[in-house]
This record gives structure tokens, sequence and C-alpha cells, in this order.
């Protein structure tokens, strides 16, 4: 990333022009290591020791001690920052989890902002597998009814239906198809409507036109 | 979903978000992206917040949030936009007002900005431990568990996290 901070410590300056190499201890290094560690209190004796004599001595690593406590202090003192309760509130809201009950759909959650596009996008398409899956249930407990119509009517059956019976099971029969065929573009399904009256909405009315003639001559005997 | 369910949700949500968005706002140095990180993360939260148990809850918030925040730094920098370390003037709204003494000078205000800024540009894994242990105060061995390293490993990260800051603050003048 190129707006990081420089991991390497070549260019660890005092701010006032002076460098590490000031440094009365030709090991710098390991003991650039320890200004960090003697503020928090875990240097082990030994290192604490000889750091502390190294600092009566050197007052270059004695101005870097001091800023290491400056860093350690400014980072704890660092204000505790708070998230706006709006921002709380609107996702709250978003995933129908606030205290009202209310959940809104993932469109309309957002459209006003309250979710992100991409959980919005993902909770869409939920709703869109949810709604598919409910209609392919609905389509194939139509088709079972279907099927078990063309297994074919027993006579004591045809004799059981009237001709308005017959006529008003097949206009439910298309309205349900057709409430089907709508619910079908709502959840995004491309079912063409010839493929749906060819598999789902033809077998059932053929049994039941088959019902009706067979009914008719019966009643016609 | 049974309403005291809900109530229990709301009343973790008001016990952690301030942490959630505390860790994306130092990470990323930016308002507006840690209020998406926040609502990103307890979107997350709501999902899986029932099969949590109550003493992770906050760790798996934290290592949630810092792979978000993390995400969010990683397309900034795909979009190759240019990055101006903004002046954030309305940052004392969202700051918890203090009452002014001795550290609120200016000198003292200009210092934590100086660090504000160079801890958001820490490079990984040290802006993630000095944020965490250093600014949030979390024990090393929670830093541990939610950065998932040992502990030993967290205190070299804060120490030279720190070192950096070290650097960054002399270069500004503030040595």
């Amino acid at each position: 990333m190129a707006n990081t901070i420089d991991t390497n410590d070549t260019n660890d300056t005092n701010g006032t022009g002076t460098t590490r190499s000031q440094c009365i201890d030709q090991s710098y290094q390991s003991l650039s290591e320890h200004f960090e560690a003697y503020v928090d209190c875990e240097l082990t004796g030994t290192e604490f020791v000889r750091f502390e004599a190294h600092l009566e001595e050197c007052q270059y690593c004695e101005r870097q001690l001091e800023q290491a406590r400056s860093v350690a202090a400014a980072l704890r003192a660092l204000p505790s920052v708070v998230c706006r309760s709006e921002v709380v509130t609107a996702t709250l809201r978003g995933i129908g989890a606030d205290s009202t009950d209310r959940v809104l759909p993932f469109e309309s959650a957002r459209e006003s902002g309250m979710i992100s596009r991409q959980e919005a996008a993902s909770g869409s398409r939920l709703l869109v597998w949810a709604r598919a899956a409910a209609v392919l249930l609905a389509i194939g407990a139509l088709a079972f009814a279907g099927m078990s119509l063309l297994e074919g009517p027993q006579p004591d059956d045809i004799a059981a239906y009237s001709q308005d019976e017959l006529i008003r099971a097949e206009q439910d029969l298309r309205l349900a198809l057709a409430y089907f065929g709508g619910l079908t573009q709502k959840a995004g399904l491309v079912l063409r409507d010839d493929v749906l009256a060819e598999h789902v909405l033809t077998p059932p009315l053929r049994a039941l036109s088959k019902i009706s003639n067979d009914s008719q001559l019966e009643y016609g005997q | 979903m049974r309403s005291r369910d809900l109530r229990n949700f709301d009343e973790v949500v008001a016990d952690h978000k301030d942490m959630v968005y505390s860790f994306a706002y130092y990470y990323l140095g930016n308002r507006q992206e840690a209020e998406d990180v926040t609502q990103d993360v307890l979107v997350r939260f709501w999902r899986h917040w029932q099969s949590l148990e109550a003493e992770v809850m906050p760790r798996w918030l934290n290592r949630v949030t810092r792979n978000r925040s993390f995400d969010v730094l990683r397309s900034r920098t795909r979009r190759v936009r240019v990055m101006v370390d903004e002046v954030d003037e309305t940052a004392a709204e969202r700051v918890e007002a203090t009452e002014p003494g001795p550290e609120s000078s200016a000198a003292a205000a200009s210092l934590q900005e100086v660090i504000r800024k160079a801890v958001a540009r820490l490079p990984e894994p040290y802006r993630s431990a000095v944020i965490l242990r250093e600014i949030q105060e979390h024990s090393y061995a929670d830093v541990a568990q939610t950065l998932e390293i040992p502990v030993n490993t967290v205190k070299t990260h804060v120490h030279r996290g720190r070192r950096m800051l070290r650097a960054a603050l002399a270069e500004s003048g503030h040595g």
C-alpha cells in the first residue's frame, strides 16, 4: 500500500536532523526494540538493567524514550468515538430487528439506504429462491392433481359430477394456473405460457374434457 | 422471532456498536466508511448472533469488523483512489465530549490528530494490533484470540507498530 508508514527504521530521526548514529551504543538496532517494552515494563531483569545503564549515558536514547512514552500516552488518550444512533437504528430497521418488529422488504431497505447494496442483493436472491420454491411446489401439487384426473375417472365418480360443476372446475383451474403464471414471473422465473400450458394446463383440461364427455354420454343414456 | 429475542439483540448491539465503529474508524480513518462497515457487521451479526455464545461475541465482532475494514481498504486500493488525508472537521460531533483539561490544549489535540492519521497508515498486522490493544484496550489474550496469533506475537506487533508511530511522530516534528 502506497500510503502506509515505512516499516524500515532507516529514517529514524528525532525531528531535529539527528540520526540514530548519534546513539553511543553501536548495537542501537537491538536497543531500538527495547523502548516500547521498557515503557510497558516488559523487559527482563537483565535487559532492564542494561537498558537503564545505557539511558544514563545516552541523551539520544533518552529522547527516544520520551517519544515512546508520548506515543503510548497519545494512543491511550485518543477519544472514544461513538457510532451515530441513526446508523444503528436504520440498520436494525432494515433487517427487521428493531423493537417495532417491522420487517422491510430488502428492496425497500436498499432504496432507503438502510442496508448495503450487497446485502440487499443477497436478500433479494433469497426471496427469489423462496418464491421460486413455493411456485414449483404449487405447480407440482397441481400436476399431481392433474395426473390423478388422468388416471381416468371411475364410472361412479363420473356420475357424481354435474355439467355445471365440471365447467366451474375448468374455470377454477384456468384461474389457478394464471395465478401461478403471475407468481413465476414475480419470482423471476422465465416460464413461457406455452410451456406452462403444454405441461401443466393441458393434461388436467384433457382429463376434465374426458370426464365431461363421458358424463354427457352417461347422462344421455 | 420472539420479541424477547429482538430486545436482546437490541441490547447486545447497544453494548458493542461503538466498539465496532471505533475499530473501523481508527482503521480506515474515515467516518463514512466506518459507518458502512458498522452497518455491514451488524447485518452479519444479526444472521449469526443466535448461534454465538455471549462470551465470544466481542471477539467475533472484532474479527468480522477487522475483516470488513480490510476489505474496504483493499477495494479502496483497487479503485486506485487518491487517498487524501482528510481533516475530519466534524469529528468532534462523533467524539464523546470531555471537559477541556490540560491535555486538551491545542498541542495535545494536534498530537492526537497526527497519531490518529499515523495509525490509519500503519501496515498490517501492526495496525490491527495497535488499535485493539492500545486504543480499545483489549487484553493481550483477547487480541491474540481475535487475530489468531500467539500472545507474544501480539506484543511484538504492538511494539513495532508503536515504534513506527514514534518515527512518524518525529517526522511530523512532534518528536
